[in-house]
């Protein structure tokens, strides 16, 4: 086995992050810290300077794994995911838990290794360790809920893994000549094979595909306040970078995508976990990068993946937004949150940045880059995919863009009056923010980083600026007279059931008719063996020979072998002695000839009772 | 639940009522000026279609106020729906106490 065989590159791309995470083991304090900053940063340095079709094969039991393969997309992502963890890092910089700074990096790094695996073997590796370093964010947290939510994201995500690995394995036994490449199964896919059908699952979960998204809703919110900034940046946007690989211009991710777009927005007007609320637009803004990849035209991938690149930038700035209210409140149930802005002021500003950009207001990301889809899905043909997309987009500045600023920061005051977040979360929420800002005044920038460069698209066209700030008003508009008129549904304490109540029902109902069942069984059993049998067999053991001793006496009595005494004196006789296993010497040998005796009879008798059988 | 704020505390510009309301004023302006600017660009300008099919869509899409419309009956539509969705005529449908899953 050696390593690197044949590599034209000489280290990972992940390798920072890799050893951050590793030496961050062992380290504590500001040290720590620093390293969460210094080690993204120079990853992102090593990105830079990566070239389009360099390569690194390693040979492993004869097998070439192509570890890193480099090209327009995985440098994209590479950018991104480095960009995610400088984010992240210094945001967390005063974090003091080592498990959640040295697993944020090494979950930052196997993000890494996704965008630039090579073949479906080395995805696999990243993707397992994408499952296991995530979850220590949300068991961060040290709460009972926090555990219990985070095995249930571990069970989704574990689940995730396997479907790959069965998916793979599905594809290795198709005899194509180069199973594991890492190349569009959009025709396999429709072609009916299982292995692209269990590799399409297998990205469904982590893409959190409707009916797959629970882990997301679920696991996000019950995260540390530093943990859902990595949460957010990492798992669904690898996810949608394979998905991007691997099934371009499948016709069901159109479908799929809309749907996506679609459902969260009413649990996120209801919910009342704001980060929850970030959640269920988390989906939402998945769904439009997902029907983009479903159009798979050139123009619509990059449209998803500037998407996705922007999406880690807003939708970070968010949760960073909401994780500085939890840290200074302790509280993220918009019914307790309210009137925040006096005190944290910045904190509110960066916030409604976030929204803006979400929302894609004109000058802000968001509006370069999920117009690119919506302009696909228009040109294909689209007409109810791009009507609910639309539908989507005012609903997400409804309940993204106008509910989580609002509640949090404005509507009634709650009393609260927390300090500003610390220097160094502002700082991360500054840089996020000016990035948001950036991006949304300069799209080229981003645009040339994508595999197509957006070829052909303008999103400054006096039509696009207008209508789409349009929508958004008349968005703002509904809200504002629905919150006059008393009919916008206020913040309550309360849960909504999601497609979890099947599983959290089901594993309850499961468990308790398996203790049920299994435990009766046993009790059962239990009262059978050991207070029956058991009891009846020592009861035999120990009685036994004195009951059999009383039944002897009578006819030893008539055999004249105790003359002289009555009958009950030989009974009580006999009874004492076979219970304390005292016999004279006569009466053993007796038993023994007669058992002899027995022996010899039954020997004689059983032949003619049953002859042998002459063939 | 609302604790009481300190007394000495500063009044800001949006704790006044009054200013709630010319921020709303100057708001419902707004949605009237990008419509005026709608109007103008239907009319005066030339709007770029986002179908080229021939379908209702292209020919509804480019009118004036569309996507205002759209927006508003969208999002009016959402609220009401994700209202029902809370509870219908008093019956609860996906609203559940806030313990639901610790008992």
């Amino acid at each position: 086995m050696s390593f690197l065989a044949a590599s034209e590159i000489s280290a990972h791309p992940a390798l920072a992050l890799l050893i951050g995470g590793l030496v961050t083991i062992f380290i504590r304090g500001r040290y720590a810290g620093a390293l969460m900053v210094a080690a993204p940063l120079l990853g992102f340095w090593v990105v830079s300077q990566l070239e389009s079709g360099s390569s690194s094969i390693i040979s492993c039991f004869g097998q070439e794994i192509i570890s890193v393969n480099v090209d327009k997309q995985s440098i994209l992502f590479g950018y991104l995911f480095h960009l995610a963890a400088f984010i992240g890092g210094l945001y967390s910089f005063h974090l003091k838990d080592p498990w959640q700074i040295s697993m944020g990096l090494l979950y930052a790094a196997s993000a890494v290794g996704v965008a630039f695996a090579g073949d479906l073997l080395s995805l696999f590796l990243w993707w397992e360790a994408l499952a296991i370093t995530s979850v220590f964010q949300i068991w961060g947290r040290k709460t009972e809920r926090s555990e219990n939510a985070g095995f249930r994201y571990l069970f989704f995500h574990v689940l995730s893994g396997l479907l790959l690995l069965a998916g793979i394995a599905f594809r290795y036994a198709s005899g194509d000549a180069d199973p594991f490449a890492l190349v569009s199964l959009t025709e396999l896919l429709s072609g009916g094979d299982a292995g692209a059908q269990l590799i399409l699952l297998a990205i469904g979960v982590k893409c959190a595909f409707p009916c797959l998204h629970v882990w997301l809703t679920d696991g996000y919110p019950e995260s540390t306040p530093t943990g859902a900034v990595f949460l957010s940046a990492f798992t669904t946007k690898a996810a949608i970078c394979v998905l991007a690989r691997l099934f371009p211009g499948a016709e069901i991710l159109i479908t799929i995508g809309a749907v996506m777009a679609m459902f969260p927005i009413f649990y996120a007007v209801i919910e009342n976990d704001l980060r929850r609320v970030l959640g269920y637009s988390m989906i939402n803004q998945i769904g439009f990068m997902v029907v983009g990849i479903g159009i798979g035209t050139e123009l619509s991938i990059d449209g998803s993946l500037a998407h996705a690149f922007n999406d880690v930038l807003f939708k970070g700035l968010l949760f960073m937004s909401m994780g500085a209210v939890l840290h200074r409140t302790g509280e993220m149930r918009g019914s307790e949150l309210g009137g925040l802005y006096r005190t944290m002021p910045l904190t509110t500003a960066f916030c409604i940045v976030g929204a803006a950009s979400i929302s894609a207001f004109p000058l802000f990301s968001g509006f370069v880059s999920k117009s690119i889809i919506m302009a696909e899905a228009a040109a294909h043909g689209h007409h109810v995919v791009w009507l609910c997309l639309l539908f989507a987009s005012a609903g997400v500045f409804h309940h993204a863009g106008i509910k989580i600023p609002f509640f949090a920061f404005f509507a009634h005051d709650s009393g609260l009056r927390p300090k500003e977040a610390p220097v160094n979360m502002l700082l991360a929420m500054g840089f996020a923010a000016f990035m948001c800002i950036f991006i949304g005044c300069n799209p080229d920038w981003l645009y040339a980083m994508l595999p197509g460069g957006a070829a052909g698209y303008h999103p400054y066209d006096a039509t696009h600026v207008v209508t789409q700030t349009e929508i958004l008003l008349f968005s703002a508009l509904a809200f504002t007279l629905l919150n006059l008129w008393k009919q916008y549904p206020p913040e309550l304490k309360s849960v909504n059931l999601d497609i979890d109540y099947v599983y959290r029902k089901g594993g309850r109902l499961f468990s308790s008719s398996m203790a049920t069942f299994w435990n009766g069984l046993n009790e059962k059993a239990h009262a059978f063996f050991v207070g029956g049998v058991a009891g009846k067999f020592s009861a035999f053991t120990a009685d036994g020979p004195g009951i059999m001793a009383k039944w002897l006496s009578q006819p030893l009595q008539a055999l004249g072998f105790y003359p002289g005494k009555s009958d009950e004196e030989t009974e009580a006789d006999l009874e004492k002695q076979a219970t304390t296993g005292i016999h004279p010497v006569g009466l053993t040998a007796l038993f023994g000839i007669l058992f002899l005796l027995g022996f010899l009879v039954l020997a004689w008798i059983y032949p003619i009772l049953f002859p042998p059988l002459s063939i | 639940m609302a604790k009481k704020p300190p007394k000495d505390e500063p009044k800001r510009w949006l704790d006044d009522p009054d200013n709630v309301r010319k921020f709303i004023r100057g708001f419902y302006w707004l949605c009237g000026l990008i419509i005026l600017i709608d109007v103008v660009l239907s009319i005066g300008w030339h709007k770029h279609a986002a179908f080229h099919d021939g379908s209702l869509l292209e020919s509804s899409e480019t009118l004036p106020s569309f996507y205002g419309i759209y927006g508003f009956v969208a999002c009016s539509v959402l609220v009401f729906l994700a209202k029902a969705l809370r509870s219908l005529n008093g019956q609860r449908v996906l609203m559940r106490d806030e313990d639901y899953w610790e008992k």
